[in-house]
């Protein structure tokens, strides 16, 4: 795509003609107010795109090269750095694929806190999907009170990790932190707090005249399309699929609490809003029951403890888990995945050991990468307005899908 | 010679057009603030503080103002240099000429000349800025510029037409096209009373013209980054940021006069009362400002093709049926 200064011009581009048509060729980014760290590049035909090429990869950090040269436990900072909103759920599925080759367990109060954690990072990506899409139809009030109210959340991460978007608090057989008494008062508190204000978030972005008129039939993905294109989470909960990997590959307490798998069929921009709306729901759901029903215990499983000296064991996980044997810990050869349903979709890792300190190879498949097919398939034919509805609809996250 | 000079300065002409400018940067500087601030009070901030904190940060404006007078100017090299340049200082001009038929107080105004069709003439002149913008897109020679100058030439076909219907209503019904006479008759009931449908046609296309939200199509963010203005900075940036906040106080005038009754109550031809009267005047058309600004912390952007619908079927019935209420009232 080579081009000469003098032929850039407005004049000169729009007169090549297919079809008899004049269209204009705009570069979306990767320098533009909405289009992210990536570049879509749009053939306009008037007010409709009728030709959609994505172009990422501008915030490539060959995170699965990286995995190659790390420890197995120095991966999980790494790993959760791909997506910050979705922190625990990117570690969950990394940790459940070294879990997988270490054959090792999972205590049940580290599956209920993973379960609660990875519902917080859930509501915590949702908001901040929700927030970004709001400010990309132009409603700078949805934006921020969506982002005031993940401010909220990050801050109990705070509470109980430490931190307040890099948690780190997977660990292979356990939990690393165990949460201070008032972190679950203030997540109910939270929770109670958040579902009143996700009602005036609807009212206000989503049932308001104007941004409904922006979001209902626009980015139309049909069942069949989302489904061959790979679409996944919103994306194709959005569409009708009803696929959901926390009920149907059963991992974490998900199958010990009552919750629905939310699907809306209208595979518009809207439908995948609701999709959002009605997971963060369904999540405040979790949460409380998970948060009744928590066991007391250690923070790790009985095959990470066996490894220490019993003298060392009820310190080893009183309210940190303290494990050495991590930086030293040789995973016999082999491979094994994990998958975990996070606030985009799907996450994928498969990881390959050779018996060594690190692992062999880290394969990682993302949820923002699975649906920027869908994605640009529903940009197709719609209006440039609505561009940015169908982005923030799909809630494609670049650092995520570039890995 | 310092007799002659003071009798300029307290001419009518001079001293309402400094009088008015004065004003006019006031509404201006306290408009942006008070929509920002407005907006960080609705979604849970602070807003601009940090400038001025004891008076809650209103020269922030300021500061930006000092800082875009200093920053580099820019001009690209595909551009129409000419026009590029130009474009901005016609289309604040064109926005603050309108203001010299605008009618503060019974004696303050700047010129009488043409006051006979003054709404007309600063109605024309207002409308005329959306050619300028059109002009400003076409000169950059950006792509977002070009589809933003035409999404500006296209709205302007939506609200153009409404905005003059619901104008040329009020003066169907003051038989009067000069605004001194059209505040005079509205002494019993205000022209929003009279007919309230102009009135709402009136507000609707004028947060068309000034691009405000929902209709902040043309510098839409969303995709076309800053729509005419993307490739404007220093000087001409600030001259087109203004420029439509200007229109808007102009707009906002000519409203307060045509139907919230200008300086009503107040009246009377003495110094006092004309001092009242343009108080009066400002605190009304600094409202509908407000109203304005407001839209801003509770809307997102309306879709093109919707907007223009609305306008065609929506305004544009809203607005002959002003019409109609003022052929009533002049058959009646």
């Amino acid at each position: 795509m080579a081009m000469r200064m003098e032929d850039y011009g407005l004049v000169l581009k729009e007169e090549p003609a297919r079809g008899g048509r004049r269209t204009l060729e705009i570069f979306y980014g990767p320098q533009h107010p909405s289009s992210g760290h990536m570049r879509i590049i749009l053939e306009v035909d008037g007010d409709i795109i009728v030709g959609i090429q994505p172009d990422p990869g501008y915030v490539h950090r060959t995170m699965e090269k990286l995995g190659e040269t790390r420890i197995y436990v120095h991966n999980i900072p790494l790993f959760e750095r791909m997506s910050l909103p979705d922190a625990i759920n990117v570690t969950w599925a990394y940790v459940m694929a070294v879990e997988r080759l270490l054959d090792l367990d999972v205590s049940p109060r580290a599956e209920y806190l993973r379960t609660i954690f990875a519902e917080l990072s859930r509501i915590s990506t949702h908001l901040y999907d929700l927030g970004l899409h709001a400010i990309m139809i132009g409603s700078s009030t949805g934006f921020m009170w969506a982002y005031g109210l993940r401010e909220l959340l990050v801050d109990l991460w705070a509470v109980s990790t430490g931190s307040r978007t890099t948690p780190s608090t997977i660990v292979p057989g356990g939990f690393r932190f165990a949460p201070p008494k008032a972190f679950y008062e203030k997540v109910l508190g939270y929770l109670d707090f958040l579902e009143r204000k996700l009602d005036e978030l609807v009212r206000l972005v989503i049932k308001n005249p104007v941004g409904y008129s922006r979001l209902k039939d626009v980015g139309y993905v049909s069942r069949d399309e989302a489904a061959k294109l790979g679409a996944t989470g919103p994306g194709a909960r959005g569409s009708g699929i009803d696929y959901d990997m926390r009920r149907d590959l059963r991992y974490g307490v998900y199958d010990q609490v009552e919750w629905n798998v939310v699907v809306e069929d209208g595979g518009d921009s809207l439908a995948r809003t609701m999709v959002r709306i009605g997971e963060m729901r369904e999540s405040a759901r979790i949460i409380r029951q998970a948060i009744k029903d928590i066991p007391e215990g250690a923070l790790a499983g009985h095959k990470m403890l066996e490894r220490i000296p019993p003298n060392l064991r009820p310190r080893a996980t009183d309210d940190q888990v303290r494990f050495t044997q991590y930086l030293t810990m040789r995973v016999p050869p082999g491979e094994a995945h994990g998958m975990t349903e996070g606030g985009r979709g799907r996450y994928f890792f498969h990881v390959v050991s050779d018996d060594s300190l690190k692992p062999y190879r880290v394969r990682i498949s993302t949820p923002s990468w699975q649906n920027l097919r869908a994605f640009m398939r529903a940009c197709l034919g719609s209006r440039l307005m609505d561009l940015p509805a169908i982005y923030g609809s799909f809630g494609y996250f670049p650092p995520e899908a570039d890995r | 010679m310092v007799e002659v000079i003071i009798d300029i300065l307290i001419s009518r002409p001079v001293f309402t057009f400094v009088l008015v400018l004065v004003v006019l940067l006031l509404v201006i500087l306290t408009a942006i603030w008070a929509e920002r601030k407005i907006a960080a009070r609705v979604q849970m901030r602070v807003g601009p503080y940090h400038i001025s904190p004891r008076i809650g940060g209103w020269m922030q404006l300021m500061a930006d103002g000092l800082r875009f007078t200093f920053q580099e100017l820019i001009i690209p090299r595909d551009s129409d240099r000419l026009l590029y340049v130009l474009g901005p200082p016609i289309l604040f001009t064109l926005v603050i000429v309108p203001l010299a038929w605008m009618p503060y107080a019974p004696n303050l105004y700047i010129t009488g000349l043409g006051m006979d069709v003054g709404v007309l003439l600063a109605l024309g002149i207002l409308m005329l800025s959306a050619i300028v913008i059109s002009m400003i897109g076409w000169a950059s020679n950006d792509r977002f510029a070009y589809i933003g100058a035409a999404r500006e030439a296209l709205l302007t076909s939506g609200y153009e037409i409404p905005l003059f219907l619901s104008v040329f209503s009020m003066v169907l019904i003051y038989e009067t096209a000069n605004p001194l006479e059209a505040v005079a008759r509205q002494s019993a009931l205000p022209g929003a009373i009279l007919n309230p449908i102009a009135f709402l046609a009136y507000l609707i296309s004028v947060a068309i013209a000034t691009s405000r939200f929902p209709f902040e199509i043309a510098d839409y963010e969303g995709d076309v980054v800053l729509g005419p203005y993307t490739e404007y900075s220093s000087v001409t940036f600030m001259l087109n940021m203004a420029g439509p906040y200007v229109a808007l106080y102009g707009y906002s005038v000519l409203g307060a006069v045509l139907f919230l009754g200008g300086w009503l109550p107040a009246g009377g031809g003495s110094l006092m009362y004309n001092v009242i009267g343009f108080i009066v005047t400002n605190i009304k058309a600094f409202i509908l400002v407000m109203f304005m600004v407001f839209l801003r912390s509770i809307m997102p952007v309306l879709r093109l093709d919707h907007a223009m619908l609305f306008s065609w079927k929506g305004l544009f019935a809203l607005s002959i049926a002003g019409l109609l209420v003022s052929v009533a009232y002049m058959v009646i």
